[in-house]
């Protein structure tokens, strides 16, 4: 089972909120995730990231795989 | 970052006017967070033929917005309802430093309702949760 870790956009029109979610590969658009791992929020001044640190190592150390998005918000918080 | 998530606001305001198909590969694209390869298996295309979709599917989305700046005007309402408010509240703390001042803070606090019902579209606020 392919795991992966992306985004997934909530929020109203006008108002974008992204989900970090772990989810499994073959079911990217049922809405089930695994796992919660935090949020982004653009619409701030300064946009708003909160991941949860431990969680999302020991998912990507079980080998979950990031989306190339996440890399970069992972990099941006010092996640990895 | 290598996805630009403004686009995904673009397909809110102009998705209506691509073709379906257009609309889904984009929305898989940045609202899923999907990986060209993905969307390229459930089609059963090329990841090429995405990627030139896609990309054909925002140039569509920037050029609305070079014509329409229906985004860029949604902003600036943002901000304007957020400065309304700034003032519609220092009345209302005016007000309530005298005596007579009751009528007219009421009648602020309706102007403030209205303007948090405004500001309303623009919160995602309830989605931070926990």
């Amino acid at each position: 089972m392919a795991v992966k870790i992306r985004l997934k956009r909530m929020g109203a029109k006008k108002a974008p909120f992204y989900r970090i979610v772990v989810a499994d590969s073959r079911y990217p658009r049922d809405g089930r995730f695994i796992e919660e791992l935090g949020y982004y929020d653009p619409t701030k001044e300064p946009s708003v990231l909160k991941i949860d640190d431990e969680k999302a190592k020991s998912w990507i150390g079980k080998g979950a795989q990031p989306t190339d998005t996440v890399k970069a918000l992972l990099k941006k918080n010092g996640t990895i | 970052m290598s996805k630009n998530l403004e686009i995904s606001v673009l397909l809110d305001l102009y998705g209506e006017l691509l073709t379906k198909k257009q609309y889904d590969m984009l929305d898989f694209y940045y609202n899923d967070d999907l990986s060209l390869a993905e969307i390229a298996e459930q089609y059963e295309i090329s990841r090429q033929g995405v990627h030139d979709s896609i990309k054909r599917g925002e140039e569509l989305l920037l050029n609305y917005e070079n014509v329409l700046h229906l985004c860029e005007k949604e902003k600036k309402y943002q901000d304007v309802l957020v400065e309304f408010k700034a003032q519609a509240l220092d009345v209302l703390n005016e007000c309530r430093k005298v005596s007579f001042g009751k009528n007219i803070a009421d009648k602020t606090i309706i102007l403030l309702e209205n303007l948090d019902s405004k500001l309303e579209e623009f919160d995602n606020s309830e989605l931070l949760g926990e």
